[in-house]
């Protein structure tokens, strides 16, 4: 983005003294979540409005990364998010090339059952996964995890792979071929490259989606606490035996701090990615 | 053309097609037959016997009040949120994509936020700050005088707990909507709204006259996601109020979840019931709309 | 020929490391490392301690995972049915829930006789809970236990403040109740509906009603004028406004948080309200627990609260990996050293009560566990008379709402007239409890809906096992 520089007038001022109060409510639950995560469980209930601790605590921090294994949890979040990261990009990739490229049997009925079953919830679909992946013996597993996240689904994503290889000149193929080059060489070396922001794209939405999945994970953690991800480490945080507010917001800030840095950095790639979603 | 296809490299398309079809055959079309399956079935967990039964899970499931009323409740929910996500998502891309708004992206991270944190953990967060005693919200009631006010309990009271979740789910969404509408309104070239400022018209009619028209189509694609969105809301709910009070915050998914996993006799038969009519009533509701899109577009 | 050299010796090379390996692990078949799967994080210390001895005695291992309670049933189940069970896990299921999983083939037996255990196990051990076919499948090493006993703030007021009926305890509340200094009578987990609707049930059993079924029909009569008079309190000290306003959203545990912050002056939990305490805000606020004997509706009566006979605290799976050693590790929990250890936590009190004298505990549990010992009663279980009711028990479903709904959804106004709704949750439980049997019935099980009868039960009395035999 540009910096270039705004002057400011009285109509922007008063748009942007506006908009920062919004802004403002849409990030005081945060500062009141850092703020709780620094003061004991009594004095979150008895401190009233009062966002400065008394004096200012890490203990909640360590209690929620130790204790409470956050430090477990972000690391099968991350584990997770990554799997399921590279399992839909390939696939989606090598998918929506060869259905923009070549005309075969079948392609009009792939197309199709993608299209119907574009939005079928998860809850639908969810005891039957369980019930595959416990004959399979991926229940409690993290491969069973990323392929319950990735393996269906993501029709957006090959979609978008279509739509971008469609729009890109024959030529280059053609090239390609004449190059002798094979197959997966056109597509790894010439095609793929040039789809960079589509990956961009799935990459981020893929992120999201797994980052933020819950039901998938809630039960396929049952039974091995060891892979929770961060959602359902915190489901079980707040609902375990003993109440650590403290603990609970400090695990909450240590969840946000590492994606919010992220954005931070990645600004660009996340809002082409998302906005990637609606230009599909 | 005809001259290619003898040279369509078959082995290599279905190679490149078979992760997808695999992954897409087993965790997608497989999981739906099945579900379709069981719900025809006396199932209680995985692995216990199983009686065929026919129809009677869908004869209960319309007797059931509970999941009548989880049916209603997540298409209040969706009434509610959708249309408020929609809008002030909206308002805020205008004011964001202002040429002469300060601090954008300042302002767009603030905005931002909420749709990267997870939503067990806003569940989590909001409970302790609607807290009718020491909630920062009710603190300050009680402080303006207002105690009767302030001691009630936001998620606890059936008239307001559904708005209340449904705040906090446009709170936590609206950023998205946000980059969605500022990339349909990054779409628009500028030229237009220069033409149209020749033509004297103000920035309320250039809106109108010059960008509405533009968005319809992202429109469409903004409200289906927010609507697929707000059906299918679960993790929050659980979190937040995992149904209550009474059933009032109780939507399709957590209705199923509550039977397959939580009750002390898992229904497993009775849920894949459940979770069929719900693919149903999602399908209609996106058919439903494409329909209006169909129409508008043809009106527009 | 060099090729064919090379690949003979690659071969040979494979086969050596491959039988070496063999053999290191034939012989490593002495010290095991056995999961352990509870619900007791209170007593993870405790474990934690019998399993460093057991590791420095044996040098067999024990790796523990700790489950909340809510959690424990879900986990433990979809392990079973995954087949990854630990090799030793906590009952999270109802008292009656285990028979359902000795038939589902999750347990296993313990490789010890009932004779070889001590006197005072031997006499709670029950077929159908810890015994399957004669077997021994576990023991009990706590004791039964009720989870409404009434829990005050010394700060507030003394113990013979504390009334012993539930209309006197109402004005008292109101007394109590200051809403503009956050100070109300009691807070009650209310988003919890089902452990709301435990409470409502202990409170009738109390009241001299009955918690389940009453043993005498087989049915349950939730719609007498008992359960709708225990009902009628939770209402009238709600519309009082005597109740925490942030009750709709507390659940047990964070309804502690209000009592320690002064914000509620009772509280109803279980024996282990002290270790719970201790556990989350130290041992120096101990002393502002009181606790009082289970209210009642009418004067001068004792409170008898119905409980099941205790079954087994620790269970193998069918899968474990040496039931011996893992028989073992449970025998150590008879030593009276673990019994006073349980006590020292102040969880749920050791089977061995004598145990409770000898621990170092705060009075005020000492005191709970002897209320609890002069209320509770066992009830008759159909279960115990004849196994076969495991399967009723697995093909009964959950019937919403409950009591506990029913109080909740009448209270936030979903519900017009809670009294029909009580009826109607009474007939459903019966009708469902009459179309289970009748389901089990018809696939060829030998049960009957007078298995649930017990015409030599005396209300308020326990029923022994000697009156199971007259039967």
């Amino acid at each position: 983005m540009k910096r270039s520089h705004i002057k400011w007038t009285p109509s922007n001022t008063i748009l942007f003294i506006f908009l920062f109060l919004f802004g403002l409510i849409w990030i005081y639950p945060f500062v009141w979540m850092i703020s709780a995560s620094l003061k004991t469980n009594l004095e979150i209930i008895l401190s009233g409005l009062n966002l400065v601790p008394k004096s200012p605590s890490f203990d909640a921090y360590k209690r929620a990364w130790v204790e409470a294994r956050f430090n477990t949890y972000f690391l099968n979040s991350i584990l997770t998010s990554a799997g399921s990261i590279l399992v839909v990009v390939i696939r989606c990739s090598l998918a929506g090339y060869v259905l923009a490229m070549y005309n075969f049997k079948g392609k009009k009925l792939i197309t199709s059952i993608m299209l119907i079953t574009f939005f079928v919830p998860v809850g639908t679909t969810l005891i039957p996964i369980v019930d595959l992946s416990n004959k399979l013996h991926l229940l409690n597993t993290r491969v069973g995890l990323i392929l319950a996240l990735s393996a269906g689904g993501h029709v957006s994503s090959v979609l978008l792979y279509r739509g971008f290889f469609g729009q890109t000149p024959k030529s280059l193929m053609e090239a390609g071929i004449i190059d002798g080059a094979s197959f997966i060489q056109i597509f790894g070396k010439i095609m793929l490259p040039l789809a960079g922001p589509v990956t961009a794209t799935t990459i981020i939405m893929t992120f999201m989606s797994s980052w933020n999945a819950f039901m998938q994970p809630l039960v396929f953690t049952f039974s091995n606490p060891n892979l929770r991800t961060l959602p359902v480490g915190m489901m079980a945080f707040s609902k375990g035996d003993t109440i650590d507010y403290g603990g609970q917001c400090a695990a909450a800030v240590l969840s946000v701090t590492p994606i919010a840095i992220a954005y931070i950095f990645a600004q660009q790639y996340f809002v082409n990615g998302i906005a990637g979603a609606v230009k599909s | 053309m005809k001259q290619k296809r003898a040279r369509t490299p078959y082995f290599w398309i279905y190679l490149f097609l078979l992760p997808t079809l695999v992954g897409y055959s087993m965790y997608t079309l497989w999981p739906i037959i099945r579900t379709v399956q069981f719900s025809l079935t006396s199932m209680r967990g995985f692995g216990s016997k199983v009686r065929f039964v026919g129809l009677s899970n869908y004869v209960q499931l319309f007797q059931d009040e509970l999941f009548i009323n989880s049916l209603l409740v997540t298409l209040k929910f969706m009434l509610l949120v959708v249309p408020a996500r929609f809008l002030i998502s909206l308002l805020f891309a205008l004011a964001l994509n202002w040429k002469k708004c300060q601090s954008k992206t300042l302002l767009r991270t603030f905005f931002f936020l909420p749709v990267l944190t997870t939503s067990a953990i806003i569940g989590v967060v909001f409970i302790l700050i609607l807290d009718p005693t020491f909630g920062p919200i009710s603190v300050i009631l009680s402080k303006l005088g207002y105690v009767d006010l302030a001691r009630i309990p936001l998620l606890g009271n059936r008239s307001t707990v559904l708005a209340t979740a449904g705040a906090i789910w446009v709170w936590k969404w609206m950023g998205n909507s946000l980059i969605y509408w500022l990339a349909s309104l990054q779409s628009i070239p500028d030229e237009l709204y220069e033409a149209a400022k020749i033509d004297g018209a103000n920035s309320l009619q250039s809106f109108r006259y010059v960008a509405a028209p533009l968005l319809v189509p992202f429109a469409f694609i903004i409200l289906v996601l927010s609507i697929s969105d707000a059906i299918r809301v679960f993790n929050l709910m659980l979190t937040l109020t995992n149904g209550g009070p009474y059933f009032a915050t109780e939507t399709v998914e957590l209705f199923i979840y509550r039977h397959a996993f939580q009750a002390t006799t898992q229904r497993m038969g009775y849920a894949s019931a459940a979770a069929s009519v719900f693919a149903m009533f999602f399908s209609v509701i996106i058919i439903l709309q494409s329909v209006v899109k169909r129409f508008v577009k043809k009106e527009v | 020929m060099k090729k064919a050299l090379v690949l003979i010796s690659l071969v040979a090379l494979v086969c050596s490391v491959a039988f070496a390996q063999a053999a290191a692990e034939a012989q490593q078949k002495g010290p095991v490392t056995l999961t352990w799967w509870d619900q007791y994080s209170n007593q993870a210390g405790t474990h934690q301690a019998i399993f460093d001895a057991f590791e420095a005695e044996t040098g067999n291992k024990v790796e523990m995972q700790n489950y909340s309670s809510s959690a424990a049933k879900d986990a433990f189940d979809l392990a079973i049915r995954s087949n990854q069970s630990p090799d030793i896990m906590s009952n999270p299921w109802k008292t009656n829930g285990i028979a359902a999983k000795y038939y589902e083939g999750a347990l296993g037996a313990l490789t010890v006789k009932a004779s070889d255990l001590p006197e005072y196990i031997q006499k709670e051990l029950y077929e159908g809970y810890t015994m399957f076919d004669g077997e021994v499948y576990s023991f009990p090493t706590k004791a039964s236990n009720h989870s409404v006993l009434f829990w005050y703030d010394t700060d507030k007021l003394s113990a013979d403040q504390v009334p012993g009926t539930l209309a006197e305890l109402r004005e008292l509340f109101k007394s109590l109740t200051d809403p503009a200094n956050n100070q109300y009578g009691i807070a009650l987990p209310m988003s919890d509906t089902g452990r709301m609707n435990d409470n409502i049930c202990y409170l009738i059993s109390a009241a001299g009603g009955n918690r389940e079924l009453n043993p005498l029909t087989g049915y349950y009569e939730y719609d007498n004028d008992i359960s709708k008079a225990v009902m009628q309190w939770f209402i009238d000290i709600y519309q009082d406004g005597s109740v925490h306003p942030a009750s709709l959203t507390l659940a047990t545990r964070t309804v502690r948080e209000r009592f320690i912050a002064g914000e509620a002056a009772f509280a109803i939990d279980g024996v282990w309200y002290p270790g719970s305490i201790k556990k989350a805000f130290g041992a120096d606020v101990l002393y502002r627990l009181g606790v009082h004997s289970t209210p009642v509706l009418t004067a001068g009566t004792q409170a008898k609260v119905g409980a099941h006979p205790v079954s087994g605290t620790f269970y193998l799976s069918s899968t474990c990996k040496d039931p011996e050693v893992a028989t073992d590790l449970l025998l150590k929990l008879l030593d009276d050293s673990y019994a006073i250890r349980i006590a020292n936590d102040m969880d749920q009190p050791p089977l061995n009560t004598s145990a409770i004298a000898k621990a170092d505990v705060v009075p005020v549990y000492v005191e709970a566990c002897e209320i609890m010992e002069d209320e509770i009663v066992y009830m008759p279980e159909a279960l115990l008379r004849n196994a076969n009711i495991a399967e009723v028990y697995a093909e009964k479903v959950d019937i919403k709402p409950n009591l506990g709904d029913i109080l909740v959804g009448y209270l936030t106004g979903a519900i017009t007239d809670w009294e029909a709704a009580v009826s109607d949750y009474n007939a459903k439980m019966n009708a469902e409890l009459d179309r289970a049997i009748d389901a089990v019935k018809k696939s060829g099980v030998k049960v009957d809906h007078s298995d649930f009868v017990f015409p030599n039960f005396v209300p308020g009395e326990s029923y022994t096992r000697d009156m199971y035999e007259a039967l």
